[in-house]
């Protein structure tokens, strides 16, 4: 008889109870005692199998490792917890980044000029990650860099707990970076991982006059689906949305009902290659104590299309965002859109690069602008049509050490910018 | 920015086509996988291994997840591997594993065999784990299931 059969056999016998068992089966006691027993010699042979096959395997190990001059192996120990019994796994890692910058801005309208040299303390971008076991990581990254005044800042970046179920389908809840684009999901704080000194203009951070909600807290759907033809992958979130105002992150509330969706997809034929689509579908609560321009919400549509061709000595990368708002109190429609196309070649350490943004705002869109004492003041500082080149170089000194030299040139419709930069950025 | 390539491996497919290959299919520098006894896996191609190392492929086809063991650092196992799978060796393996665990692919780098010996061990005492070889180092091993890599 099968294992399953006697559980099975065992199963009924123990749910109808001894004297009803008897009765069914006309088993006496010692009958039944003798079935038990059994069952027992059956179990316990079998398990002497398992353990002889289990050392008959281990002696092969020991005669292979003999055999290669290596060290001998541990015994296996078939009680030993698996990594889901196991102690969490943790490790610390981070990013950084030291500069020196050079500025000049020209009024587009005036006389007025402004030139500035600085270092930057760029600050540490912490990175903790954790496996709790066999399919669940945790991961938080922390920022702590330093404001205008040189006041502390602290910025929990991300905090996110995900459970891999399968490859097309993994879970995870947190504070994140947004489905967007390339960019967003492949770069972030930490500017060694990056070719360039900065982040593309469409690409801001919200408190530094970004037009994106590059940050979510929420949940987040990933996946990939590997065909022979290349693999499909994609990210959808499901969020609380922005706030009122551009830099304002949603982390423990939501001031409308309405949640923020997105979702991303992408092509990659092969690894280094690909072709993705983004949306984005949110709306913004209305805010009349700021102004009454923001007296009710807006509707947000954030969309479009993305492509990356890096594939070593060769880095091509070019994305553009259009982002539609129908603001409720104007009954006005605004578009804007943004991009960028960054080229680099590498010659063996080095890499020369070069990026073009650009930036095309509608005027006149209220969430864009500046509100103090209920009143509107202006647009957000550099929120403004823009055109900018960048050109630089990147040189790896160490596998997790480069330093990079850029020079920039921007066209905003309200002051030209010059400017350069030397960085030293690194992993550890 | 360093990245693995894909299209290289096709290259190499090509070349090893053509006779051209550095460790001929069969020879005892071949770089085989080596797995499980249990584990039922008939044969790998190079696309395989360049899936399941870089991380894209995460669970065999009964759900359990990949346990991935990197061949020893420096050893010709882990030279091809770097070199045909990541685009640009070994550093560029290390590079492109820092990413992955910014990006929330996994928590940490996958272990490194110390020797291949170590590899042997590891891969006999878990069902789901995978390492890289010589077939010459690996070869007559009972512990361990050997299988080809087509293209590799």
């Amino acid at each position: 008889m099968s294992q399953i059969g006697r559980l099975v056999v065992l199963g009924v016998l123990l749910a109808a109870g001894p004297a009803r068992a008897e009765e069914a089966t006309s088993l006496s006691a010692e009958d039944y005692e003798r079935v038990i027993a059994r069952l027992r010699e059956d179990h316990e042979r079998e398990i002497e199998d398992l353990r002889q096959e289990s050392r008959d395997r281990f002696t092969a190990l020991e005669r292979e490792v003999e055999r290669l001059g290596g060290p001998p192996p541990t015994a296996p120990d078939v009680g030993s917890p698996r990594l889901s019994d196991a102690l969490p796994t943790l490790s610390l890692r981070g990013f950084g980044h030291l500069q020196g910058d050079w500025e000049r801005s020209a009024s587009r309208s005036g006389p007025d000029e402004d030139t500035t040299t600085h270092f930057t303390d760029g600050g540490v971008d912490l990175f903790i990650t954790s496996q709790i076991n066999d399919r669940t990581s945790f991961l938080n990254e922390t920022v702590f860099e330093f404001g205008d005044e040189g006041e502390n800042i602290l910025d929990v970046e991300r905090v996110m707990l995900k459970i891999d179920i399968r490859d097309y389908l993994n879970v995870a809840v947190g504070r994140g970076h947004t489905a967007l684009g390339y960019w967003n999901q492949r770069f972030h704080h930490g500017t060694w991982l990056q070719t360039t000194t900065d982040r593309p203009i469409l690409y801001r951070f919200e408190d530094d006059g970004g037009i994106l909600p590059v940050h979510f807290v929420g949940l987040d759907l990933s996946g990939v689906l590997d065909l022979r033809i290349g693999t499909f992958s994609y990210t959808a979130n499901f969020a609380n949305g922005r706030g009122d105002i551009p830099d304002f992150v949603q982390l423990i509330e939501d001031e409308n009902d309405s949640k923020m969706m997105s979702f991303m997809w992408s092509y990659e034929p092969t690894e280094g290659t690909g072709i993705g689509f983004a949306v984005l579908r949110d709306q913004i609560p209305g805010d009349s104590t700021l102004g009454p321009e923001r007296a009710h919400a807006i509707d947000e549509l954030i969309y479009g299309p993305h492509l990356w061709f890096v594939e070593d000595p060769i880095e091509l990368i070019a994305e553009t965002l259009f982002v539609k708002h129908d603001d409720h109190t104007s009954d006005e429609d605004f578009m804007h859109y943004g991009g960028y196309v960054q080229l680099g070649y590498r010659f063996r350490d080095v890499i020369p690069y070069y990026r073009f943004d650009f930036l095309n705002m509608k005027s006149g869109d209220p969430f864009y602008y500046e509100y103090s004492g209920g009143v509107q003041v202006g647009p957000l500082d550099g929120v403004e049509d823009t055109l900018q080149h960048t050109v630089g170089l990147r040189y790896d000194y160490t596998t997790y050490l480069a330093f990079k030299v850029e020079f920039r040139s921007a066209m905003a419709r309200s002051q030209r910018d010059n400017g350069g930069t030397i960085q030293a950025s690194f992993a550890f | 920015m360093p990245h693995p390539r894909s299209s290289r491996l096709r290259a190499v497919a090509i070349l090893r086509a053509a006779g051209l290959g550095l460790a001929p299919r069969g020879g005892e520098g071949e770089i085989v996988a080596i797995v499980h006894p249990s584990n039922p896996i008939a044969e790998l191609s190079s696309r395989d291994i360049g899936r399941i190392y870089m991380i894209r492929k995460r669970s065999w086809d009964d759900g359990s997840l990949i346990r991935i063991v990197l061949p020893p650092a420096g050893s010709p196992a882990s030279l091809e591997l770097g070199r045909r799978v990541f685009g640009k060796g070994e550093q560029a393996m290390s590079t492109y594993y820092l990413k992955s665990i910014f990006r929330q692919r996994i928590a940490a780098p996958p272990e490194r065999a110390t020797s291949t010996a170590d590899a042997v061990s590891a891969v006999a005492s878990d069902p789901a784990a995978i390492a890289l070889a010589s077939r010459a180092d690996v070869a007559g091993a009972a512990a361990v299931r050997i299988v080809p890599i087509d293209g590799f």
